[in-house]
């Protein structure tokens, strides 16, 4: 039988873990979108998501 | 609703001057969040989860990134002051609008108030405990029960309204020093409380069981309460419109801010309960807290009999606002006392943003007719919006007289929990409407189920909070009602008005740059040296086959949104209009007015926005001996932080100077100064180029002139060389062009400063000041070289000195 504070600090880690990967993520997309090489965006044939900067 | 004038085309005939960096708005984002709501609602949040605390700030970490993905998205694309009202109320329409507006101002407003009564209890402890001063006992007034804690809050409500009245400006530096040092002061608790758990594993272990004693209902309560400290993200939108490249910098702060702040309150939960034992005197005072009734104590169990059978979070939690500073007097030497100096600054920074935006909430309502037009008044001479100021300090006051501490941080949380709803909802409304047209910095993943889950897990949060608090849902309620009542009697028809103008209004168009390569950017706030700035700037902008862009800046107080400066814009339009008969016709000129908040940074960032190569300015002719500055506070903040070349002309009405002096000495910045003599050249004037010579080599130093005379003549451009001996080179220099009868002297700058402010250099600024015709001093942009000369000026030098507000720039 796992102890509440095992589980516990399980969910805690997972959910730290998953608010990095969002970061890491996001800023994955922006540099990705900023050098024009993103495309799962909603652009259109026009912006292509690259900046307009 | 907006149409296709509306959210992809949110453009404007001026250029906002963006001064904040990734680096600024992740600071002002984690100085929100770590804030107040650390000192303040860690206790009584322990009270309720338990040593689930810790779970409660992860969980909330990662149910929030999905709201703060959202804002990441939206303010990318729409880098607005406003934030979640404007995108409520451009996807949402402007019923919608008004509802999100009037929960956000009641957001931010009753976030004041949390921070005012966090200040006030922190004060009062300070001042009893460490000072010995003996203050009255609280009184009953009525329904309310006024202390000493409640007098000091109103005190900082106050002061702070009237800070905000006055538009007095807290830097960008100083902001961050701030955030800096309480992240550094909670951070070395956190290393002193980590050291204890490391060196006592089984103890510290021990206290987090039950990890669980209020089950997940308490950690979901604790959730909800703390849910304010995550909400830096709104902070960080609304300073959108003044962050440099907002398609990258916004979405990058929100993530950076969210990865750090949520650590950092996992790790003061862990520290907190780890490494906190419960001694008789917090017990003594958990149980005094809990007999009084005050520190929040709502909703907590009562404080065991014997202080064998208290837990650490039961203590915390009957300490409420003052848990913190309390178990860090155990955790670190002079624990309690540190806590609370960081907690007061902490609290008043936080309130003087929470004024801040409550009052830039109700004054975009008032300018979008929803609230009455006084909401939108400016103050003529302040140029702040006081009358939303002052309103925002009154609600700030009002709840935090009315209100237990606790149910004003519920009713916060409650506030932005419903207020990030429907920015959910509008993100997803944005994407499917006009996803294909806007210019997305950031886009999030698995759309729309990221919004989707926002939506669910912040409903379920405010609706859980009711266990909390009734008292904060009853406020929340009733706000509402009073708002739903002033929307249908006093707004909707407004609405229907301002409606009905914008599909009338006429759109101007500025006349686009064309693209010409070279770019020389002229501030000119003076008329009367227009002519002669233009014709320098001309001269240069013809040589390089470039282009000249006028620009003058209206100053807005910090306070006051960049958008706001439109307004005052008609005295700069004036000027460059009228500066315009002076535009050569076989140079491009184009002007544009830049709408800032200080002169100098306006003027170096609307020539980073416009990719300019030199910037040319207006001087007096007066170096300032008594103050810190060199030429002038903006003239200064100009050519010490230019990402360009930089030129000063001493301006002195003179026409177009028939004879040219060019001191040189070799260098980058004399290169510049032949690039000025050359165009002057090439407009007819007779250029000399001159040396002096101070250790007697005058043979080396003719063999130089000639040298250089000699490339010149390849581009068919003649010139003169002289050479003298002179012991002081400034005075060598004087004598000679006085004597000879020169009109205007070019010099390039020499030296750099890191402990004293030089801006070119004793010598140019000695024949700058003393010579009575023009004077041209240039400075040649060195990145590597600057950028290092600008951090040592920065932190070690004067440059960190704040310019003055509202000077206007010489030319």
């Amino acid at each position: 039988m796992v102890s509440t504070l095992i589980l516990g600090a399980i969910l805690t880690l997972l959910a730290w873990v998953g608010l990095q990967a969002a970061v890491i993520h996001g800023k994955y997309v922006v540099d990705k979108i900023d050098s024009g090489e993103y495309q799962k965006g909603p652009f259109s044939d026009a912006m292509d998501g690259g900046s307009n900067e | 609703m907006s149409d296709d004038e509306g959210l992809p085309g949110h453009s404007n005939n001026e250029d906002l001057a963006r001064d904040l960096s990734v680096f600024d708005i992740t600071m002002i984002g984690i100085g929100a969040m770590i804030g107040a709501g650390i000192f303040v609602l860690t206790g009584l949040a322990a009270g309720q989860a338990g040593p689930g605390l810790v779970m409660a700030f992860a969980f909330n970490g990662f149910i929030t990134i999905f709201t703060g993905m959202v804002y990441a998205e939206l303010g990318s694309a729409i880098p607005e002051a406003g934030g979640g009202y404007l995108w409520v109320r451009e996807a949402l329409g402007r019923s919608q609008a008004f509802l999100a507006g009037w929960m956000s101002w009641f957001a931010h407003a009753v976030a004041g108030s949390l921070y005012t009564l966090g200040f006030g209890a922190f004060v009062h402890l300070l001042l009893t405990d460490y000072f010995g001063i003996v203050l009255f006992e609280p009184v009953d007034l009525f329904l309310l029960t006024i202390g000493p804690e409640k007098i000091f809050a109103v005190f900082a409500g106050v002061l702070f309204a009237y800070i905000n009245f006055r538009g007095a400006k807290e830097t960008g530096l100083a902001g961050n020093i701030v955030t800096m040092v309480k992240v550094t002061v909670i951070l070395i608790l956190i290393a002193f409380g980590l050291g204890y758990i490391f060196g006592n594993p089984a103890e510290a272990t021990s206290r987090f069981q039950p990890f669980l004693p209020r089950d997940l209902s308490g950690v979901f309560i604790a959730m909800g309460l703390t849910f304010i400290a995550f909400e830096g993200y709104e902070i960080i939108v609304q300073s959108g419109e003044e962050v440099v490249n907002p398609k990258k910098s916004v979405p990058k702060a929100v993530f950076y801010s969210m990865s750090v702040v949520v650590t950092i309150y996992m790790l003061v939960a862990i520290v907190l309960i780890g490494a906190v034992t419960v001694t008789p005197d917090l017990f003594q005072l958990a149980q005094e807290g809990a007999a009084s009734g005050a520190h929040g104590a709502t909703n907590l169990p009562p404080v065991p009999d014997t202080i064998e059978d208290a837990a650490v979070w039961e203590i915390l939690g009957h300490l409420g606002e003052l848990g913190l500073a309390r178990a860090a007097g155990q955790i670190m030497p002079y624990g309690t006392v540190v806590i609370l100096v960081a907690g007061i600054f902490s609290t008043l920074s936080a309130l003087n943003a929470t004024t801040y935006s409550s009052t830039r909430v109700s004054f975009a309502m008032g300018r979008d007719h929803v609230l009455p037009d006084a909401f939108s008044e400016v103050h003529p001479e302040k140029r702040t919006p006081h009358i939303a100021t002052a309103l925002s300090g009154a609600l700030i006051i009002f709840m935090a007289v009315a209100l237990p501490i606790e149910a004003v941080a519920a009713a916060t949380d409650v506030m932005f929990l419903l207020l990030f709803l429907q920015v959910n909802y509008a993100a997803i409304v944005i994407r499917r409407e006009w996803g294909d047209q806007i210019d997305y910095g950031y886009v999030m993943p698995f759309f729309p189920y990221v919004p989707i889950i926002g939506i669910i897990t912040k409903l379920a949060l405010a609706v859980y909070l009711f266990n909390y608090s009734p008292l904060a849902w009853y406020g929340a309620i009733a706000w509402i009602l009073v708002g739903v009542g002033i929307f249908f009697l006093y707004s909707r028809g407004r609405v229907r008005e301002t409606e009905a103008k914008e599909e009338t209004r006429l759109i101007t168009e500025e006349r686009a740059a064309e693209d010409r390569g070279y770019q020389v950017l002229i501030p000119i706030a003076n008329p009367e040296n227009a002519e002669q700035l233009i014709r320098a700037g001309s001269a240069v902008a013809r040589h390089k086959d470039g282009e000249v862009l006028l620009t003058s800046v209206a100053t807005v107080p910090e306070q006051t949104p960049l958008s706001e400066g439109r307004r005052y814009a008609s005295e700069q339009r004036e000027l460059l209009d009228e500066a315009m008969q002076y535009a050569p016709d076989d140079v491009p000129v184009h002007q544009t007015v830049t709408i800032g908040h200080d002169i100098g940074r306006s003027i170096n960032n609307i020539a980073y926005q416009r990719d300019s190569d030199l910037v040319l300015m207006g001087w007096r002719g007066q170096r300032k001996r008594v103050s810190d500055y060199v030429l002038g506070s903006n003239i200064d903040t100009v050519v010490e932080n230019a990402e360009c070349d930089v030129a000063v002309v001493k301006t002195d009405g003179s026409p177009k100077p028939g004879r040219v002096l060019v001191p040189t000495a070799g260098g980058a910045n004399s290169e510049l100064a032949d690039l000025f003599a050359v165009a002057y050249a090439a407009t007819g004037a007779d250029v000399t180029l001159f040396h002096v010579v101070t250790d007697g080599d005058v043979d080396t130093a003719e063999s130089f002139l000639a040298d250089k005379q000699e490339s010149l003549a390849e581009s068919e451009i003649d010139v003169d060389t002289a050479v003298q001996e002179g012991e002081d080179i400034a005075k060598t220099i004087l004598q000679y062009a006085r004597s000879e009868g020169f009109e205007s002297v070019i010099i390039g700058a020499a030296g750099e400063g890191i402990l004293r402010r030089v801006l070119f250099g004793e010598v140019p600024e000695t024949v700058g000041e003393e010579f009575d015709g023009e004077v041209v001093m240039v400075r040649k942009h060195r990145p590597v070289h600057s950028a290092i000369f600008g951090f040592l000026r920065k932190w070690i030098g004067k440059g960190a000195k704040a310019t003055n507000l509202g000077e206007s720039v010489r030319t």
